[in-house]
């Protein structure tokens, strides 16, 4: 009963920041309050009429799906090395790809902003989509990982028993059976280059500013502006929506699980 | 170890594509920042490549950067420490919750973490400000005369580091939790433990590696925390991190900002080490004393360091 209560005022804790910006851009007045006086979307119209919001906010959707699927499409075969082959080596290279998710962001995005301006950056995006692939690896193979190692391999082994080839098993046996925790991997890669400021503070240009990056040096100078809570409410809703996409497609119990094994 | 395994050639035929990408995209600048931590800085000339320590000698001398590495090393200790009583609780209920309960727990907490941290300190600065719900309540109910101004302290910055790390502690928690044997904490209350007891002797100990586990995440990245202590703590409340971006962008001295850099990434890990040796003594000790009694949570903690 205690515990019930305080997980409710614990909750109340967690999600009231979310709150406050999602109901506090419905506000008529022209500064944010929160409760908000009135009830009016006139924020979100207004929000729409900004196109250097706009632009960073396709931007970074645009970024974060380029990073993730890059950041996948590395850490599959990562993972299968890891869990399919027995060495020391493998040790190595799970530090080396887990790494960037415990090092300082700042770290990181000196460390890219001196090493990628080596080859120029001519106001392109590539230094930011390198960087972004680089810091979401970890959190596409962590998840990659615990599907590969709930699957035992007996398939697998009855596939190529009866004649197909390694290519054949694993399109046809392995990548279904982790299918989920490739999903799961690009959505939460997906969330952390769409969250992702630091880094991207480093790398950004004029023409190249990824949404958190616009709304950081935009609440720097008018920090009660409306539209500004309008755009963030909206960044709330892509994260929750991907956030309950993934949540459904892990069976978010599977990390729990992970630490029994 | 795998039923199904893969040849050593299909192995490295694995592991090399990605290998090159991660080396070239992140090895090499890693190395190069700590070469360019070396090399010297000439507001007039720019960089001269003349390997020495000035950079580091000159944050030794530095007394406001020691006051920045001090408040970044106590407020991520307090954020740690708020981070495990507020989260233990959350953790016990997480594993005892089932279905869509536990579904939604789990999104709840990780919201704060995959929101984006200016859009979470945004939300922070509509609550805390002047004119935000929490000041006009306080003042209603008569525990403040007037509006007072609740951010841009250090109370802020640890409010929102909680926020959003504790996360990291409720899992690492929860999985220590989640694989305790049922079957002892059976036995202690069969043999008469009233649950708190139990508790007190099985089940804590046991959840202490979980524990561990989370403090060391979220102090490590609460150490590295730049958004959060910038915008909820503002101009007087700096961290490390954001002197590293002020050196590296705002003055253009590379070398100074990677040294600032290289010295928080060893302060922290420093301060981890410290602190995993000091729980290997603690585990050393305890055995000790175990194994001169000979009770039974001896054996049981034997059984829980395999």
């Amino acid at each position: 009963m205690i515990l019930r209560a305080y997980v409710l005022l614990f909750v109340i804790f967690l999600i009231s920041p979310i709150l406050a910006i999602s109901i506090g851009s419905l506000t008529e007045t022209s500064f944010v309050v929160f409760p908000p006086q009135g009830i009016s979307l006139k924020w979100y119209f207004a929000a729409l009429e900004q196109r250097a919001l706009l632009q960073s906010l396709a931007f970074s959707l645009v970024l974060g799906a380029i990073s993730a699927t890059a950041a996948t499409v590395l850490a599959l075969p990562l993972g299968l090395a890891i869990v399919r082959f027995s060495s020391r080596i493998n040790n190595a290279v799970y530090l080396l790809a887990m790494t960037p998710a415990m090092l300082p962001a700042v770290f990181l995005g000196l460390a890219f902003l001196i090493g990628y301006s080596w080859v120029g950056f001519g106001g392109s995006s590539w230094p930011l989509i390198a960087a972004h692939v680089v810091m979401t690896v970890p959190f596409a193979l962590s998840l990659i990982l615990v599907g590969l190692r709930s699957v035992d391999g007996s398939l697998e082994l009855a596939a190529r028993s009866l004649g197909a080839s390694q290519f054949r098993t694993f399109v046809l046996i392995t990548l279904p059976l982790i299918l989920w925790s490739l999903a799961a991997g690009w959505g939460f890669a997906f969330l952390i280059s769409f969250g992702a400021l630091e880094v991207s503070l480093f790398l950004s240009t004029s023409t190249t500013v990824t949404l958190p990056v616009q709304i950081y040096t935009t609440l720097d100078w008018s920090p009660l502006d409306p539209t500004l809570t309008a755009i963030s409410s909206g960044v709330v809703i892509i994260t929750l929506a991907v956030l309950v996409i993934t949540a459904r497609t892990v069976q978010m119990d599977r990390f729990l699980k992970r630490g029994r094994s | 170890m795998h039923k199904y395994a893969l040849s050593r050639r299909g192995w490295l035929l694995l592991l090399i594509p990605p290998l090159i990408v991660l080396g070239l995209l992140y090895l090499l600048p890693v190395f190069n920042l700590i070469r360019i931590s070396f090399v010297e800085y000439d507001p007039q000339v720019g960089i001269i490549p003349n390997y020495q320590l000035g950079n580091y000698v000159e944050l030794l001398g530095d007394g406001f950067y020691f006051e920045v590495l001090w408040r970044t090393i106590r407020l991520s200790l307090l954020t740690t420490l708020f981070c495990a009583l507020l989260g233990y609780p959350i953790a016990v209920y997480l594993i005892r919750s089932t279905g869509w309960r536990q579904t939604a727990m789990f999104i709840i907490l990780l919201m704060p973490l995959v929101t984006s941290v200016t859009v979470m300190s945004y939300g922070w600065l509509i609550l805390l400000g002047r004119n935000g719900v929490i000041n006009l309540t306080l003042a209603g109910l008569g525990i403040l005369d007037t509006s007072r101004q609740l951010m841009y302290n250090e109370t802020a910055i640890v409010v929102g580091l909680v926020h959003v790390l504790v996360v990291f502690m409720v899992i690492s928690i929860a999985a220590s939790l989640q694989s305790i044997d049922q079957s002892w904490i059976r036995a202690a209350r069969g043999l008469g433990a009233s649950p708190a007891t139990a508790f007190r002797t099985i089940t804590f100990p046991l959840s202490l590696p979980g524990l561990r586990t989370g403090a060391l995440l979220v102090f490590v990245l609460s150490m590295s925390a730049y958004a959060t202590p910038t915008l909820l703590g503002g101009t007087r409340h700096k961290f490390l991190s954001y002197l590293v971006y002020q050196q590296a962008i705002s003055l253009y001295n590379w070398p100074s900002g990677a040294a600032m850099a290289v010295v928080l990434l060893i302060s922290t890990t420093v301060l981890l080490f410290i602190s995993s040796l000091y729980a290997q003594i603690g585990a050393m000790r305890a055995n000790l004393r175990t194994s001169k009694t000979g009770t039974i949570s001896g054996s049981m903690n034997a059984g829980s360091e395999t």
